[in-house]
């Protein structure tokens, strides 16, 4: 069957997708990214620590041969700021892919949707494959595909909150609503809620700390892992509709009357 | 003279226990008159203008996988080489840690 996901000819070979932030240390982020299967990582773009150059780094761990390096805006507040990264992480990597935040409050990391709007049109120009992260607003994911977002990424609940996918209809609406890839972005909490995310039809998932957080991350990135693939086959398999009464799985002819 | 050990005693706080300051002069020389650039937040002086693939060398960072930005302007990697860093210029060296 072919079920690839293309965002703007790049191929995506996993629906999962994983951040790298949270861990104990590289060696566990490397192990929880390989047991996830994902083929797409992101990450932040911050400065070069001057004094301890022998520090170790993230890419010696996370081979960007191997995997598709998504760099993001995260803590960024404004256009400016947001943009400003963007350029940087651009041309300390390898591709023009960005993960754009533009945050409008330090409690709940919702993002300021006019500056998000505004900062995708601006770097969709520049030649960026945009990936805005989003609240789960049909009309504002209508004006991030308008303003020329490669895709767009709802969030199922706070980041970091793991309170699953919070609004699932509003997600339905966003799927019928934009015609680009709908890849949910954070809220994850555990296994079914990614199944229940890729289950409506989004096109992925990321998450981060729903692995990186939990007890054991390798073992819940395997999870997460055969959540994404399972919720995905549910949706492709079309599920049976919901009825409030039973309806009989064995026949009644041959029954002892 | 002062030490050509930087960073200046203005920011005398960073640096403390028992961390060992970059030199942003090449090994063994002297130098007797200064510029000053502000790099990743921190005063340094430096004893003439730097390319920044100098710099970057003189720093033991690798080109590669790190963004450079001076005055705001993200400086292409092809232009490394030519880029002169000034005195007074603000100087960001950036690369991708583990983020969501």
């Amino acid at each position: 069957m072919d079920d690839r996901l293309i965002i703007r000819g790049i191929e995506f070979k996993s629906r999962l997708w994983v951040g790298t932030g949270k861990y104990k240390d590289f060696e566990e982020t490397k192990r929880a990214v390989e047991a996830s299967g994902t083929d797409v990582v992101t990450v932040a773009v911050r400065r070069v620590n001057i004094f301890d150059r022998k520090s170790e780094n993230l890419l010696d761990y996370i081979d960007p041969k191997k995997y598709k390096i998504l760099p993001n805006t995260a803590g960024c507040y404004t256009v400016e700021d947001a943009l400003r990264y963007a350029r940087l992480a651009r041309e300390a990597g390898i591709s023009d892919m960005v993960k754009l935040e533009v945050i409008g409050d330090e409690r709940t990391l919702f993002p300021d949707v006019c500056g998000l709007i505004k900062a995708t049109e601006i770097l969709a120009k520049e030649g960026f494959i945009v990936f805005p992260y989003t609240n789960d607003d049909p009309i504002t994911a209508k004006r991030l595909e308008d303003a020329g977002a490669a895709a767009v990424m709802p969030l199922g609940a706070p980041i970091g909150s793991g309170l699953g996918i919070r609004n699932p209809y509003n997600i339905k609406i966003i799927l019928e609503t934009v015609k680009v890839p709908v890849i949910v972005d954070a809220g994850v909490g555990t296994a079914s809620d990614a199944a229940i995310a890729m289950e409506l039809g989004c096109d992925a998932v990321l998450i981060n700390t729903g692995i990186a957080g939990a007890k054991d991350p390798v073992k819940m990135a395997e999870a997460m892992k055969h959540a994404v693939i399972a919720g995905r086959l549910a949706y492709l398999a079309g599920r049976i509709p919901k009825k409030l009464y039973a309806t009989a799985s064995s026949p009644f002819e041959g029954m002892l009357i | 003279m002062r030490e050509p050990i930087e960073p200046d005693p203005g920011n005398a706080g960073v640096g403390k226990g028992g961390k060992e300051f970059l030199s942003l002069l090449p090994q063994g020389k002297q130098a007797f008159c200064f510029m000053k650039i502000r790099l990743n937040g921190q005063d340094y002086n430096i004893e003439e203008e730097l390319s920044v693939e100098e710099l970057l060398r003189r720093l033991s960072i690798l080109p590669e996988r790190v963004a450079v930005e001076v005055n705001l302007q993200v400086i292409r990697k092809a232009d490394f080489k030519c880029f002169k860093i000034k005195d007074g210029d603000v100087v960001e060296i950036v690369n991708f840690v583990g983020g969501g």
